[in-house]
């Protein structure tokens, strides 16, 4: 911003910004366009570095056979995509890795909203509430596997006791030596480490809406559910679909959690994609096969996310 | 009249700041330390703080040498190995197991440590370690600890239901039978089948007690494909084992979860790696009296203690540098490998370790320790019956990349867990993991 006279900052005018623009005034002043452009260095920089150089290199990796034992690299053209679409063990990675998603962003934005609800709610505990509903998000992960393992555990966990007690447990066993639910526990514990981001988003969100449409809708004799449906909700839709994207994202390429519950076991059934690139580089040394692998995971989050957005979203978005 | 301040000239403040400058500069330069870095697969305080001793009195009495210790965990050895060494920045010494130093040597950094080993007496170490570390003539790792898979069982059990140890499979599966008991939630054995690790060292140890080798151990050639039958045979023991005497999660279970099962009384044997006891130690020292240790059975009773067993060891390795370094990094290896020295680190996890080399194992320093003085006939049959007779999965050909990788894949832990869990035949298992170290061969010998 320029100085005026009296010291205070003044805009620019459009006509300045607009011969900046089109270059024709471009100087080292500090409306000067290389000024401008050098400011831009450092984003560019960090781009370029942290996103588009890996970005690349996984790409060019992918059509490489690379043996990083033996330190070996020969170009193999897509062979390692091709082989994938016929790996069985790719499809069920890439199933789990949608029920785990699916499952764990569905949970959070359900629990998610409901803890905004509550603590939305005026009461003088409510800033003690939203601090212990925090604390799931800022335990890390592997304090969050350990703890929640030992609450799963077959002879001691808390709930595996109560499981059996309902009856959805076979005594002494743990739902992750389950086929069947290892999975859903898992994603339980997803939900749980996740749905204090949507608490928060949801909350900010809610304070957003407008008093008096609460207050119109009383007066029209609406009940709370009533209230809640054909405001709140409405209200709410954009700022779900936003959360959706952001959480779909995170899921979907979510790995420490999943690895340190289950490692991908029992045999497969919570071996998801990240997981399996994992597997693939670090225990098997493949670096060619897990670029690829990682090339077909970005491809399916970005059409997940595309064709949601499509479906469901405001074209602004 | 006010006097304004004299002007400093710049000098004045610019010639000392130089001298500054050159002396703290100078200074370093001349007393600079040969510094090298030391990694350790280790994460128990006991032996960190071991391990900071010696390190700290080494560095007394060789005041060139810096040595800067750092713990890395089971769970991000490779990933970190694997960006130092690409990085160009291994660690100049790496306390860790045959896995890595198979990982290592396949990747062309360490620098071969005959003469370290050659100094202590090469005769004095347990041969098995040494042959695994051996490649083209040369030896890349001088081994630490001896580690033993054996059963773990209560002697005062046995001793209630007048049972004897058992001697072959069929015999372990009767007594494991006989100790279930669904009133008080105990069972008979822990059979820990948990995907990373433990899976593979379970069926490791009956299999190779089956003499079910992936290398032939005279000729060095691959043998898995022509043990199938042996490993179908150990496959189908480990399968019913489990559902015969095991908790069902147990299928699941890593290393905390059988130790604590034992340590809690909810299982009257299991297999295990002798750190059941330091555990037992904190948290029910009554149970040790009644702790015993016995070899992991083979198939025939005639064969008892089978003469091929799963083991482990931990190594110390050097990585190429230049030459200071990697002098200093062998005269650190050489000051550590005193037989006191090398008692004092088995005994910070007694049992669990064990001294690789006879004179530490026979010291006064190793065979005082309380807790090894207690199960000192055990840890005599565990270096006679046991240890020299130790394979691990690829090694029985000495180093070779192949090792490595079946330690860092899932290919064992998978199998066992498909058969019980997916049905599939130990036959299509077997198949499977001979088709995946086909293909993991094939891959390193493009």
């Amino acid at each position: 911003m320029h100085s005026g006279p009296t010291g205070s900052a003044v805009r620019p005018s459009r006509a300045a910004v607009g011969a900046v623009a089109f270059g024709r005034r471009r100087n080292w002043s500090p409306t000067g366009g290389y000024l401008g452009s050098l400011f831009l260095v450092p984003t560019l920089v960090f781009l370029v570095v942290l996103i588009a150089y890996p970005v690349a290199y996984n790409f060019y990796l992918s059509f490489q056979d690379y043996n990083y034992l033996l330190g070996v690299s020969r170009f193999v053209g897509p062979r390692h995509y091709v082989q994938l679409l016929y790996d069985p063990v790719f499809w069920r990675s890439l199933a789990n890795n949608l029920v785990w998603t699916i499952g764990g962003v569905g949970g959070q934005l359900v629990l998610g909203l409901a803890a905004a609800l509550l603590v939305d709610t005026p009461g003088r505990g409510m800033v003690v509430v939203r601090t212990l509903l925090l604390i799931p998000y800022v335990v890390p992960a592997i304090a969050t596997a350990i703890t929640w393992r030992w609450m799963f555990n077959d002879f001691y966990g808390i709930l595996s006791f109560v499981l059996t007690a309902v009856g959805l447990l076979p005594p002494q066993t743990s739902p992750f030596a389950s086929v069947e639910l290892a999975m859903p526990a898992a994603i339980c514990v997803g939900i749980w480490r996740g749905f204090p981001f949507a608490m928060i988003v949801y909350w900010a969100a809610l304070q957003t809406i407008p008093a008096a449409e609460y207050e119109a809708a009383q007066v029209d004799g609406a009940g709370t559910l009533q209230e809640f449906w054909n405001i709140t909700l409405p209200h709410l839709g954009h700022i779900t679909l936003v959360l959706v994207v952001l959480r779909t994202l995170w899921m979907f390429n979510y790995f420490d959690l999943l690895y340190l519950l289950t490692k991908g076991g029992p045999a497969g059934a919570t071996q998801h994609l990240p997981i399996l690139v994992y597997i693939t580089s670090f225990g098997l040394f493949r670096f060619g096969e897990a670029a690829a692998i990682a090339g077909l995971m970005a491809v399916t989050a970005g059409l997940i996310v595309t064709l949601y957005v499509r479906i469901h979203g405001p074209k602004e978005l | 009249m006010i006097r304004t301040p004299q002007r400093q000239p710049c000098w004045s403040f610019v010639l000392p700041a130089l001298v500054a400058v050159l002396i703290g500069t100078w200074v370093p330069v001349a007393a600079a330390a040969t510094e090298i870095t030391l990694w350790t697969m280790r994460t128990v305080e006991a032996q960190m703080a071991n391990l900071r001793e010696d390190v700290g009195e080494f560095e007394t009495q060789n005041p060139g040498i810096k040595v800067t210790i750092e713990a890395v965990p089971f769970n991000v050895v490779y990933p970190k190995l694997a960006a130092a060494i690409q990085a160009g920045t291994p660690p100049n010494l790496f306390n860790n197991i045959e896995a890595m130093v198979a990982f290592m040597h396949t990747k062309g950094v360490l620098e071969p440590v005959d003469d370290v080993i050659d100094g202590v007496g090469r005769d004095q170490f347990t041969r098995k370690y040494l042959d695994w570390v051996t490649a083209v003539g040369q030896t890349w790792a001088i081994p630490d600890w001896a580690l033993h898979q054996a059963v773990y069982y209560r002697k005062d059990l046995f001793a209630q239901k007048r049972l004897s140890v058992p001697k072959s499979w069929q015999e372990l599966l009767e007594v494991a039978k006989a100790f279930n008991n669904a009133k008080d939630g105990m069972y008979g054995m822990g059979v820990p089948l948990g995907r990373e690790f433990v899976g593979q060292q379970t069926l490791g140890a009956v299999m190779y007690s089956a003499g079910a080798y992936v290398y032939d151990p005279t000729t060095r050639k691959y043998a898995f494909d022509k043990n199938k039958d042996k490993a179908i045979r150990a496959l189908k023991f480990v399968v019913d084992l489990y559902k015969a005497a095991s908790p069902p999660a147990s299928i699941d279970w890593s290393w905390g979860e059988y130790r604590t099962a034992f340590v809690k009384e909810k299982v009257a044997m299991t297999f295990e790696w002798g750190a059941v006891i330091g555990q037992a130690t904190n948290e029910n020292a009554a149970l040790l009296d009644r702790i015993g240790i016995f070899p992991v059975p083979g198939p025939d009773a005639a064969d008892y203690p089978p003469k091929s067993n799963f083991g482990g060891a931990y190594f110390f390795t050097v990585s190429k540098s230049d030459p200071a370094k990697v002098e200093a990094s062998k005269k650190l290896l050489r000051f550590l490998w005193t037989p006191d020295r090398l008692a004092k680190r088995a005994n910070t996890r007694p049992v669990f370790a064990v001294p690789p080399v006879r004179s530490a194992f026979e010291s006064a320093t190793y065979q005082n320790h309380p807790v090894v003085k207690r199960f000192a006939p055990e840890l005599r049959m565990i270096f006679r019956d046991v240890i020299p007779y130790e394979q691990r999965h690829g090694l029985e050909a000495g180093l070779n990349p192949l090792a490595g990788q079946i330690e860092s894949s899932y290919v064992f832990g998978d199998a066992v867990q498909n058969v019980i869990l997916r049905n599939w035949t130990p036959e299509r298992a077997v198949d499977w993991i001979d088709g995946q170290l086909q293909i993991m061969r094939a891959y390193l010998e493009k």
